[in-house]
Formats: structure tokens, C-alpha cells, sequence
């Protein structure tokens, strides 16, 4: 008969408006990411026992540290001193918070990273270790 | 009356000259090409896909105006998402060229912004910024749709500010 497709038509949209609205109202409402999510690092300097072992693996090369002995001159080993991630080259592979083994590199999930200059996004030791809101609880 | 124009020193007088007639114009210019940024899809690799999904219906780009367009002729900003190599970049130069004025451009991905996991490869062109003005960075590889939205916000925000105060946006210390 015609006209029975339109009316099939309206019921199925007059049923889809009683239904949840699916789009995310993302800049009035916070997005939660899962928990593996890579968002950016997070560095702890405490933790860092300056091995280089993240500077190494990283395939873009983005990562570069370097260390000076410990002020404590009854320790061994080193400190850091620097620590920087050139942001704009780092593909979040996750690769330098696999092979830390002190868990001083750990990735969060902070996502707003946009910004008008290229030079904002290189991430210093200040910024990576007030970057400490949404850390990932499991990173191994 | 007198305006006492003489003792106004170089920098207010062009302030003056930015502001004095037009700001209000100015200010609702800017608003109304903030909420009608229409972007030419420039879609070169896998961000190309976060951005697709970000035009869907869950993170729907219509709610800020962004209805994505095939020519540059129509597109106010231009979104460079994935990898520019080095034979694509002089069609790029020439697709922002064909855009009117006035055009912003987004680098979507760390490729655009600075070749990232190719960067020693010999035919990546090491950020897009070495061919066009780029206005906003997204880091990311790929930036979920949700930074993205985070960045054509700042975007946004940017060609407001400037609509206001006629200067450049002040670069954030983070």
C-alpha cells in the first residue's frame, strides 16, 4: 500500500527521539579516557636513576636527559638534572615507560595539548613532573 | 574643543589606529568566523581518520560550525592531517594559495608539526609550518577526536582574541 514506508519511516525516528542522545558534549563535559590511554608523560625526578635506558629506546629521539653525581657524596650513582621531551616528535609509543625500571617515566591521561607555538610543546622536568593528574595506575 | 592629539605617544597612536572605529565590527566579525570555521579536509594519513571520526556523530564537529568542505575555495581553515611528504608539499602551498582570506591552518599530529616518527626519513617535509602559517599545533599520534575539538577550541579562541584587541595571541608559558 503506499505510503506504508513513510509511516514505518516516522515510527522508527518517533522511537529513536525517546532514546539517549550518543554525542559527547566534550567542552562542557569532561571526555574520560580508559586507563590505558596515552595521553602525556608524567616524570618523578626522585625516581630516576638516570640508566638512559628511555633515551635510548625512543624511536623518535625525543627524549634527552642528562644526570650529575649524587650531591650526597656518601651515595653512588647519579641524579638528574635535566630532562626534556620534545613533544612535538613523540609518536606515545609507550616504549619509555616500558623499560624504565624505576617507574619514573609513567604516562597520563591528559590529552589538551594544543598550542600555538611549536617551541610550547617541549615538555622540561618542571612541566613533567607537575603533569601528575590522571596518571596511569598500572604500567607494566 | 580640542582633542589633544599631540601628547599621545607612538605606541598608543597605533593602538588608536587599530581600535578606535571599527572594534565592535571587528569583534563581531570574529565571532561569526569563529563559529563558522569550514575546513578544507586535508587528510594525508592515519590522522586523516581521528579526524573523519570527529566529523561523526559522537564528537560531532557540526556543534562548533566545522562542516567539512571539498574545495578550497570554500574552506576558511585548513586542517593538515598526517604526513607531508616532500612531492605533496607544493600542492599543499598551492591548495592554502587558492583559499580565501582570511585562512588559518591546523597541524593535526605530530607529521604535521614536526615529521615525527619519520623525521630522519629523506622525503618527509619536517613540519608544515616550512610551507604554510600554521596557527595551532596538536600533538598526538594520532590526537583523539577530543583534542582535536580542544584544538579547533583554541583556534577559535584565537581569531576571537585577535578580533578584540587587534594583537597577535600572547604565547601561553606552559
Amino acid at each position: 500500500m503506499w505510503g506504508t514506508g513513510f509511516f514505518k519511516g516516522l515510527g522508527f525516528i518517533l522511537k529513536q527521539l525517546k532514546e539517549k542522545k550518543i554525542t559527547s558534549q566534550y567542552p562542557d563535559e569532561p571526555v574520560i579516557m580508559p586507563d590505558r590511554f596515552r595521553g602525556i608523560q608524567h616524570f618523578i625526578p626522585e625516581k630516576c636513576i638516570v640508566c638512559n635506558q628511555c633515551a635510548k629506546i625512543c624511536p623518535t629521539g625525543c627524549i634527552t636527559l642528562t644526570g650529575k653525581p649524587n650531591p650526597d657524596p656518601e651515595k653512588k650513582g647519579k641524579v638528574i638534572d635535566t630532562y626534556d621531551i620534545n613533544f612535538e616528535l613523540c609518536i606515545l609509543c609507550d616504549l619509555c615507560t616500558e623499560v624504565c625500571p624505576t617507574d619514573a617515566i609513567v604516562m597520563t591521561n591528559n590529552f589538551e595539548l594544543a598550542t600555538y607555538t611549536r617551541d610550547n610543546t617541549l615538555k622540561d622536568r618542571i612541566w613533567l613532573d607537575k603533569n601528575n593528574i590522571n596518571v596511569r595506575e598500572e604500567n607494566h | 574643543m580640542g582633542l589633544n592629539l599631540e601628547g599621545i605617544s607612538p605606541a598608543e597612536q597605533q593602538e588608536l589606529e587599530r581600535n578606535v572605529l571599527v572594534t565592535s565590527l571587528e569583534q563581531v566579525k570574529g565571532w561569526a568566523r569563529s563559529n563558522s570555521l569550514w575546513p578544507l579536509s586535508f587528510g594525508l594519513a592515519c590522522c586523516a581518520i581521528e579526524m573523519m571520526g570527529t566529523g561523526g556523530s559522537h564528537y560531532d564537529f557540526d556543534r562548533f560550525g566545522v562542516i567539512f568542505r571539498g574545495s578550497p575555495r570554500h574552506a576558511d581553515v585548513m586542517m593538515v592531517a598526517g604526513t607531508v611528504t616532500k612531492k605533496m608539499a607544493p600542492l599543499l602551498r598551492r591548495l592554502y594559495e587558492q583559499m580565501p582570506e582570511p585562512k588559518w591552518v591546523i597541524a593535526i599530529g605530530v607529521c604535521a608539526t614536526a615529521g615525527g616518527p619519520y623525521v630522519n626519513s629523506y622525503s618527509v617535509v619536517k613540519g608544515v609550518d616550512q610551507i604554510v602559517p600554521v596557527d595551532v599545533y596538536i600533538p598526538g599520534c594520532p590526537p583523539s577526536p577530543a583534542a582535536i575539538i580542544y584544538g579547533v577550541n583554541k583556534l577559535q579562541e584565537k581569531i576571537r582574541y585577535e578580533a578584540k584587541t587587534g594583537k597577535k595571541v600572547p604565547i601561553e608559558n606552559v
